[in-house]
């Protein structure tokens, strides 16, 4: 009972402590590593910004891709790319299996993937060659189809926690042409054919211009687009899920209150029903300090076991929770850190001892200094 | 040598009324003597051995162990006089229930600072628990209980024994065995207070006292 109580307060604290860290942290590492301060985006993508920069699901919107002259010469704008959005379909066969964004690069002016061409010493994506994100389902070296072609899997990034982990990447060209011939998307192409179209246009700014500013610019043009500073959309995602970790964490106390009283009626009563063992102890030559120490202690292990039940369950159960949140919340890809993990099981153990220590303080105190016979006759004179 | 020296003592309890267990007692235990006190059920004669063993403060009156005064010791004090020089069989067969027959007496062993565990086999074996060390309390009859709880008041060599119903739940055959390692407690120099109602068992003390209406008189002494 005790130990149970102690692992449900535990239970509930890691959860939510280790799945919140996580979602921030994922935040700030999908935004430092997207490696843009700024992504334009058509500006019907209004609504959907946040999903469409950092998460893989698939993002149909265009805009003509002659917007990016407008932009040129805009003070602050050290290095700007364009990208074609299009995405994968479930083609039962040899298909990663799933619909997921497909983004078709330009290797002229990418700096996104450039690390990676870097090191591999690579310049660019041959038409049937394809990199994937770190959680893409397919095999390095092998083929894939996507969109009707087969293509080579040449290279898997590493993972990032953002949404790059789940995007397939091509070169621009080959983007566009598959995404012109697939049957299945040919409506998008009423107005424009996907040559003349983009999808965003990131921007790497220079240290003396903030990015925010280079966005307001950039909305002041009047263009059909909308710059957003990356920062800014995580700094606005994270005052939402603050917002719900505050509420959770008040339920959270409201919890661990109730926990804590119940915690020291169980104490109490665990010390009444030892009164006699109390009694004894008191006679035969432990003294009172030491009585006390040794509930304390007692209770310790007890909420310490609980604890550690809780935080080991926790810890096992976060996973699940992230990915419905993932899910249903359109988050950035979570990371599920070992450091993350670690601390708030730490953290959750700790809160345990604390919990128990606090708990059985008073009822340890009452129990030690009782008078022998009240404990060993139980009042009665005898 | 006087063991243990009370003048006077009266204890009284307000629970609504005023109870008084024990009303201006007065008796000396010398190193050597065993002594009993028979008396009707609850009539005081546990709130005696709790206030002689110092877990009960007098309401009156002095009580000197081992010729120091009881008043005069602080909490600590008296503590570590009951760990080193006191043995108490209490009238239930108290045991700690998380360890086992064994951790039982080594526990009581650590608290008078010693560290004997041949002692500790003797007295299983004398006692008939030689094969229940590891047990835990609930897995011993009710006899094998007390019969633990008689080892470990004898563990400490104690200079006193407090003795509450000893015989209780015990055959005949332990009983003999008990009186007699009491027996040994004031042979060896030590004294010996039992309380009883077993008026057999209490003619075997070379003392004999009868508490009623809070009085203590003596009914019989040794010459």
């Amino acid at each position: 009972m005790t130990v149970g109580i102690s692992a449900l307060t535990v239970f509930t604290f890691v959860l939510i402590v280790l799945v919140f860290s996580i979602v921030h942290s994922s935040l700030e590492l999908s935004a430092q590593r997207m490696g843009a301060d700024l992504i334009v985006l058509p500006n019907k993508v209004e609504a959907d910004a946040f999903q469409t920069v950092f998460t893989a699901e698939p993002s149909n919107y265009y805009m003509r891709k002659n917007i990016v002259k407008n932009l040129e010469g805009i003070a602050g704008i050290e290095q700007m790319t364009t990208q074609f959005f299009t995405q994968t379909l479930n083609e039962s066969c040899c298909s990663t299996g799933v619909e997921m964004r497909l983004v078709g690069y330009d290797p002229q002016s990418d700096f996104i993937l450039a690390p990676w061409f870097n090191t591999r010493k690579k310049s660019s994506l041959a038409d049937d060659e394809m990199l994937i994100g770190a959680r893409v389902d397919a095999w390095l070296g092998g083929r894939t189809r996507l969109l009707g072609e087969s293509m080579k899997v040449v290279g898997r990034l590493e993972a990032s926690g953002s949404g790059m982990d789940k995007t397939t990447f091509v070169n621009i060209t080959t983007a566009r042409r598959m995404a012109a011939n697939s049957p299945y998307l040919r409506q998008l192409w009423k107005n424009s054919p996907p040559d003349e179209l983009i999808s965003s246009v990131l921007i790497k700014s220079d240290s003396k211009h903030p990015a925010s500013e280079i966005a307001k610019t950039i909305n002041n043009l009047d263009l059909p687009v909308r710059a957003y500073a990356t920062g800014n959309l995580v700094s606005n995602m994270r005052q939402q899920i603050e917002a719900v970790q505050e509420l959770v964490m008040g339920v959270w106390l409201a919890l661990l209150l109730v926990a804590a009283l119940a915690l020291i009626g169980r104490f109490t009563a665990l010390a009444r029903e030892r009164k006699k063992e109390i009694g004894l102890l008191r006679a035969i030559g432990t003294p009172k300090s030491g009585i006390f120490c040794l509930l304390i202690l007692e209770s310790g292990i007890l909420a310490g076991a609980g604890g550690l039940l809780g935080g080991i369950a926790g810890v096992l159960t976060a996973p699940l929770l992230m990915r419905a949140l993932e899910r249903s919340l359109q988050l950035p890809v979570i990371q599920y850190s070992l450091l993350n993990v670690i601390i708030s099981a730490l953290e959750g153990l700790m809160l345990a001892l604390i919990l128990g220590l606090a708990a059985s303080c008073y009822p340890a105190w009452r129990s030690a200094d009782m008078s022998p016979q009240e404990t060993l006759a139980g009042g009665e004179l005898d | 040598m006087s063991i243990c020296s009370v003048e006077s003592l009266s204890k009284y309890f307000t629970v609504g009324e005023t109870v008084r267990p024990l009303d201006n007692v007065c008796f000396t235990i010398e190193a050597g003597d065993f002594a009993a006190i028979e008396g009707p059920s609850g009539i005081g004669k546990s709130t005696l051995l709790y206030t002689i063993a110092g877990l009960l403060e007098p309401s009156r009156g002095r009580i000197c162990l081992f010729e120091r005064d009881l008043a005069r010791l602080s909490e600590k004090a008296k503590t570590r006089l009951r760990a080193e020089k006191i043995g108490f069989i209490f009238q239930e067969a108290i045991l700690l229930q998380a360890l086992t027959v064994r951790e039982n007496l080594l526990f009581s062993q650590k608290l008078s600072g010693r560290k004997d565990p041949d002692k500790i086999d003797a007295l299983l074996e004398r006692f008939g628990l030689c094969g229940r060390g590891n047990f835990l309390p609930y897995q011993l009859s009710v006899g094998q209980r007390r019969r633990v709880v008689i080892a470990r008041a004898l563990l400490n060599d104690p200079w006193l024994l407090l003795a509450n119903e000893p015989s209780n739940d015990l055959n005949n055959a332990w009983v003999d065995i008990v009186m007699e390692a009491l027996r040994d407690i004031s042979n060896k120099g030590g004294a010996v207070i039992m309380v009883t109602h077993n008026s057999e068992l209490a003619g075997q003390a070379g003392k004999r006292y009868h508490l009623q209406e809070g009085k203590l008189t003596e009914t019989k002494s040794i010459d």
